[in-house]
């Protein structure tokens, strides 16, 4: 009775998962091909050769900036913000699995999607320092 | 500007033979992007990793919703396949690029051989007929309907240590190399674990962007991904993919699949070569 039980949950959760992805990428790809036309129709390609280095590079940027940028209309910073979101997909299904499975009270799950879910921010927040 | 298109367009034929030879397009983009437009293998590698999340998630949100993916053992070998990948993309930045080059020429043989090997023989993976121990405890033996045969397949998951070992790998390959590793992976699930074909080509899918996004995360914060380069690769990967899945039914696979190996094989050498000579 219990297997059947999480059984049908997973089926209806794997619904919402797969939304989230669908819809994750359909999203990032009208932001991705909205900026890129404008950076496009801009003129802003500058040759990467010149952009790394350059104050554009987020390594030498806060996210804060690239943000801001990006909301000022910047072609390379709304890029670059979509290309951030297209990271962050994955991230928020793993979070959404945490989730379900919580609700499940599938404890070994929530520990492993748990596990998961700070290896992917981990690699966000210290990738960059080591 | 040229540059850009010319990129763009390469993405595009990268996408669409990714999805009908069923071997991802960072392979092809990466030897394209270093190979015919200079640019620096890092920032190739990025821009791989990057569209690896936008294939594979598009391809996921379709087995998610049949149900064939097995979710459980997904996030289960995730743990793994996301380890293994912060591993490697922190490696890479230590690594030499002549070290990249010839790693990645390394990798092409080896797929080139795996593709060869597909066409000649049929793999079938011959279950035991036992599960083992973590499988039954963890409830990760599943099943899935096959439209083809119109009912539910049962499968049990075998040597599940051994397929998380194989896991760490193919996650250390992709954070070090921004490709997505769907054929170590299938490799693992169908031949160690024995899963059904479908179903871990399915669960493959689903994990290979939580893959990429682990070892992403850490490009992107280091300024390897650059939005120039890396925006036409991910639109133009997307499209060329959706493109790929449309034509797939009406095209030859296994002729493309034979000329592929032989290209495979030829941007093998090339790129060892580039990796042997800066080295010199």
């Amino acid at each position: 009775m219990d297997y059947k039980k999480e059984e049908r949950d997973l089926l209806k959760a794997e619904l919402v998962i797969s939304h989230i992805l669908r819809w994750g990428v359909i999203a990032c790809g009208i932001i991705l091909i909205a900026a890129w036309a404008m950076a496009l129709y801009q003129g802003q390609y500058q040759p990467w050769t010149t952009f790394i280095g350059s104050d554009m590079a987020p390594a030498t940027l806060s996210m804060a900036t690239v943000f801001h940028r990006a909301l000022a209309f910047d072609p390379n910073a709304m890029i670059s913000l979509g290309l951030f979101l297209l990271i962050a997909l994955p991230v928020t299904r793993v979070a959404t699995t945490l989730v379900l499975f919580i609700m499940e009270q599938d404890y070994i799950f929530m520990a492993l999607s748990a596990f998961v879910l700070m290896i992917l921010i981990f690699s966000l927040t210290f990738g960059k320092a080591l | 500007m040229e540059t850009a298109f010319g990129i763009f367009g390469i993405s595009i034929f990268a996408g669409g033979l990714g999805a009908i030879v069923g071997l991802g397009g960072g392979i092809i983009i990466i030897p394209a992007l270093t190979l015919m437009f200079g640019i620096n293998i890092r920032y190739a590698i990025g821009a791989s990793i990057v569209s690896v999340i936008a294939t594979s998630s598009g391809a996921a949100a379709t087995y998610v919703r049949d149900h064939i993916t097995n979710v459980r053992l997904a996030i289960f070998l995730e743990v793994a396949t996301t380890f293994g990948a912060v591993f490697g993309a922190l490696l890479s930045a230590y690594l030499k690029t002549d070290w990249l080059f010839i790693l990645f020429a390394a990798l092409l043989f080896h797929s080139a051989y795996i593709m060869w090997q597909r066409g000649r023989k049929s793999h079938l993976a011959t279950s035991s007929g036992t599960a083992h121990s973590w499988a039954t405890k963890l409830h990760l033996n599943s099943k899935y309907l096959d439209p083809h045969l119109g009912k539910d397949v049962h499968y049990l998951v075998e040597k599940v240590p051994l397929g998380f070992i194989y896991m760490l790998g193919a996650g250390l390959i992709s954070g070090l190399l921004g490709i997505g590793s769907g054929v170590l992976k299938v490799l693992a699930m169908d031949s160690a674990m024995k899963l059904p074909i479908k179903a871990s080509s399915a669960t493959s899918n689903f994990m290979i962007g939580v893959t990429a996004a682990a070892s992403a995360g850490a490009y992107y914060m280091r300024g390897d991904i650059v939005p120039q380069i890396a925006a036409p690769v991910a639109i133009g990967v997307m499209f060329g993919a959706w493109i790929g899945t449309k034509l797939m039914v009406r095209l030859p696979s296994k002729t493309i699949r034979n000329i592929f190996t032989v290209v495979l094989f030829v941007i093998a050498i090339q790129m060892a070569l580039r990796g042997l000579r800066y080295g010199l």
